[in-house]
């Protein structure tokens, strides 16, 4: 470690403080940077800008148009006035050439009078939605009940979404930038007087703390901040909707966003929050802890089917029951494949299909979803190379894998069977309760932002399970979770909710 | 530390081939064993089904002979292209000469397998157990588990009292009772149940037909089915009705004394389900004396057949364990010495619920 940290020392250019002109000079390089000069009155005017990063209509209707027509107006001009001629809010005049460089870099034009050189006014031109889509409508978290509005590639649209519904002085954002080549905005939102302030600190410092270059993604961030780097669990949950960002806030959590990432960061996170769709919150509370338990099942059936299928048929064939003898033995009679490369085989096609149908343009994949999972099916138990019962067993898992709301939980799911598959083909029945034990032994382990991940069960929360494995009636959440130690454990006042109001009275 | 971790990982999964692995198919999974004595020679028939053609299975039978029973199943293996697994095992069924002799042995190697099931069924063959197989196997049967269904079900739904090789093992080990198997017989072409072979210290004893066994049901713990023939007279009328058992439950009472007496309290829920067309029985005086016959004539048989125990020295019913169970310093020989004059009364009381639909 000691020897790398002296080569990058060794590497890292030097920091030298430039005059104005050299940064002029070197911007002038690329052809992008545009310098427009104009003489109106007595004031000789050049504006330096990038042509790529600016709205030019901006730069036209509010800038150029009013300096011609106003500027000429005035006897003795001062840049500091400049505020008052260019109706474009926070125009900031520096001499810091530091400054100068990062606006210049993000989109804000600089407006110099040729009688005072060094100080400079730093318009904001930059084009906000340039680029990017106008469509926010949450694709991948899909729900069919409920606002269907999503975060998109553009932080201040995102901000703006989520003060939207938390209308209170205490929703506070924190900026910082990021990379040091993207520069990327970064957003730590949180609910003053709500969030525990030592999970508060721990976020500013651990997001403070990175080094990166390019920020493409809040998911680099995620893994970036993560307790255990080498954990296939996600250590927050990520998210598209705007529903459940707000949520997370309301429950006393802090969510990251950054600036060109539809998706936002929330955390501490437990294992149970992967579990819930805004959806269950949406159905009455019978329902949505209906559809969360299946949910929950299907995690269970996804990760332990086909393991205990190569268990049971390769060591335990006394766990049969005498009527499923039968077709089992039949329908792998002519397979020539042990059980655990049989299952090996079809995972991996699954896995193909799976692959193949995220990387193809979507009408494609609809084709091939169909093309793989009947011909090929169908085919390979034709040809004996799997058995009838393997391919449902494998299939239904595979569905049962996409029940899962957050789209990195799911890759997890469908990662940890493998590991489990070998287990139970060397050892057996014993090989799975083995590898269950590590898998705990593991979640045990983990912490996201100093949370324990497996909290209401381990350490054990008994007040906490009223929203995890079911989703109880609102009149018992009123409680922020206790895991999460809020400052404020109400989220409103239960008594106020209880009262019923009759219209006689 | 870590080291030693991957030195774990290492060996585990090295070690992992050393597990012989019995994939499911690569098996001969034996569904039935029977075992029979011979001109002096064990005979060991193994029954197991062939999945190779298509949904129907196929049974094959399989036998050999040995002067010890240890070996029996591993000279079948020396018959069979895939290894013999007996984990699937449902039925084991004895000859009556083997019976005789002792099923010691066979019991107390099932008792240690780790492999069979606590459910597997025992049963007791007249004449071969090998005979018995080939029926299920060669004729129109055809079905490698036709015996273990047939007992199973008329647990279920009929006369034969609850037992598996749990309860015969406990019955076995368990001091003041002796166990029993339902006994079987060859009738043409099919098996026929013919009611329970009775054993002391795994010995055949002797046995009791299908409408005792009913009693010994009733007897031995709560039950809901079964059926019973009771005679019925009415002004010199004779005729039958067929007693159909709803719900019994049976407690014994100890009384201590000199003499000490046991009194079994029988109540039986049950409907008539068949009687003569000259019993009115919505009429209530007839429907009282239907009861009264019904009462008395089953504590009559119960009467005879604890006597038939009594007298062959057997007890199916656990009469001492609930004497044990009463009593401080029990001891089995003292009791089982007295066994034969014990006093037993019966008290048999019939609800009839329902005797079908009419006025």
């Amino acid at each position: 470690m000691s020897i790398f940290s002296l080569l990058f020392k060794s590497n890292k250019p030097k920091q030298e403080t430039k005059t104005l002109q050299q940064l002029l000079d070197m911007l002038k390089q690329s052809s992008d940077f545009a310098n427009v000069q104009i003489q109106t009155g007595n004031y000789h005017v050049s504006i330096f800008y990038f042509d790529s990063l600016v709205d030019p209509k901006l730069l036209q209707q509010q800038v150029l148009c009013h300096l011609q027509q106003e500027l000429p107006k005035y006897t003795s001009f001062s840049i500091e006035n400049l505020q008052q001629i260019i109706p474009i809010q926070r125009i900031e005049v520096t001499q810091d050439v530091a400054t100068i460089e990062t606006k210049l870099l993000k989109g804000f034009a600089m407006i110099r009078f040729a009688d005072i050189p060094d100080c400079c006014a730093l318009v904001n031109l930059a084009s906000e939605n340039l680029g990017l889509r106008q469509n926010n409508e949450s694709e991948n978290e899909f729900s069919v009940v409920g606002p269907k509005v999503g975060f998109v590639e553009n932080i201040g649209t995102n901000l703006h979404l989520l003060r939207r519904q938390i209308v209170t002085p205490n929703l506070i954002f924190r900026e910082l930038t990021l990379g040091t080549v993207s520069r990327t905005k970064i957003v730590i939102a949180y609910i003053e007087g709500v969030v525990n302030e030592q999970t508060l600190e721990t976020v500013l410092q651990r997001v403070s703390e990175i080094e990166f270059d390019i920020v493409f993604d809040a998911s680099l961030l995620d893994q970036l901040l993560a307790d255990n780097s080498s954990s296939p669990f996600p250590p927050f949950v990520s998210t598209e909707r705007v529903d459940k960002a707000i949520y997370a806030l309301v429950e006393g959590q802090v969510a990251i966003f950054a600036d060109g990432s539809p998706y936002v960061i929330t955390g501490p996170s437990t294992l149970f929050d992967f579990f819930t769709s805004p959806e269950d919150y949406y159905l009455p509370w019978i329902l949505g802890s209906f559809f969360r338990m299946i949910r929950m099942f299907g995690v269970m059936f996804s990760v332990l089917a086909s393991p205990i299928y190569v268990a049971v048929l390769t060591y335990h064939y006394e766990m049969i029951p005498k009527d499923l003898l039968g077709p089992i033995i039949f329908s792998r009679s002519n397979v020539p494949f042990p059980p655990i490369l049989e299952v090996l085989f079809l995972e991996i096609t699954i896995e193909l299909l799976r692959e193949a149908g995220a990387r193809l343009p979507t009408k494609v994949a609809q084709t091939l979803g169909i093309v793989g999972g009947i011909v090929i099916g169908q085919a390979s138990v034709e040809a004996a190379l799997t058995s009838n019962i393997l391919l449902i067993i494998v299939a239904l898992g595979a569905l049962a894998s996409f029940t899962t709301p957050i789209y990195k939980m799911s890759n997890t799911i469908r990662f940890i069977r493998f590991p489990i598959i070998l287990f139970a083909g060397f050892w057996g029945g014993l090989g799975i309760a083995f590898a269950i034990c590590l898998l705990l032994i593991h979640l045990g382990k983990l912490q996201s932002f100093g949370n324990p991940y497996l909290v209401p069960l381990y350490p054990f929360r008994a007040k906490d399970f009223a929203d995890s494995l079911i989703r109880s009636p609102y009149q018992m959440t009123v409680k922020r979770p206790s895991y999460l130690r809020p400052r404020l454990l109400w989220r409103y006042n239960p008594k106020k909710a209880k009262q019923k109001k009759d219209i006689d009275e | 530390m870590k080291r030693a971790l991957y030195f774990i990982l290492v060996v585990t999964f090295m070690l992992a081939g050393c597990k012989s692995s019995r994939i499911v198919d690569q098996v001969q999974i034996i569904h039935a064993m029977g075992y029979d004595w011979k001109k002096g020679k064990y005979v060991g028939t193994a029954i197991y089904p062939t999945f190779r053609q298509g949904p129907m299975t196929k049974p094959d039978i399989l036998t050999t002979e040995s002067s010890t029973t240890y070996d029996l199943i591993p000279r079948l293996s020396s018959k069979s292209a895939l290894p013999i697994e007996e984990g699937q095992l449902r039925l084991v069924l004895f000859g009556k000469s083997f019976a005789k002799k002792g099923i010691t042995e066979i019991v107390h190697s099932l008792a240690r397998n780790n492999k069979v099931g606590m459910r597997l069924q025992l049963a007791v063959a007249k004449g071969d157990a090998e005979r018995l197989l080939r029926i299920t196997a060669e004729t129109t049967l055809s079905d490698t588990l036709y015996l273990s269904n047939l007992i199973e079900q008329n647990i279920r739904e009929m006369n034969l009292p609850n037992t598996n090789l749990h309860i015969f093992l406990y019955n076995y080990f368990g001091k003041g009772r002796d166990p029993f198997l339902p006994y079987l017989e060859k009738k043409g072409n099919f098996v026929k149940l013919e009611g329970l072979a009775l054993f002391k210290d795994g010995n055949y004893v002797g046995r009791i037909d299908l409408r005792q066994s009913f009693l010994v049901k009733l007897l031995l713990d709560e039950t809901k089915n079964g059926v019973y023939q009771i005679p019925i007279s009415k002004n010199k009328k004779k005729g039958r009705v067929l007693l159909e058992n709803l719900f019994a439950t049976s407690q014994y009472s100890l009384r201590r004394g000199r003499e000490p007496i046991i009194d079994i309290h029988l109540r039986i829920r049950a409907s008539i389900r068949d009687y003569p067309t000259w019993l009115d029985l919505p009429n209530k005086k007839e429907f009282q004396l239907v009861r009264k016959q019904m009462e008395k004539h089953l504590n009559k048989d119960i009467t005879a057949l604890i006597s038939l125990f009594q007298k062959k020295g057997v007890d199916p019913l656990g009469i001492g364990d609930f004497v044990r169970s009463h009593t401080r310093h029990w001891d089995e020989k003292s009791f089982y010495k007295g066994y034969r004059h014990l006093q037993i009364r019966p008290h048999v009381n019939v609800d009839i619920i329902q005797t079908g639909i009419g006025e």
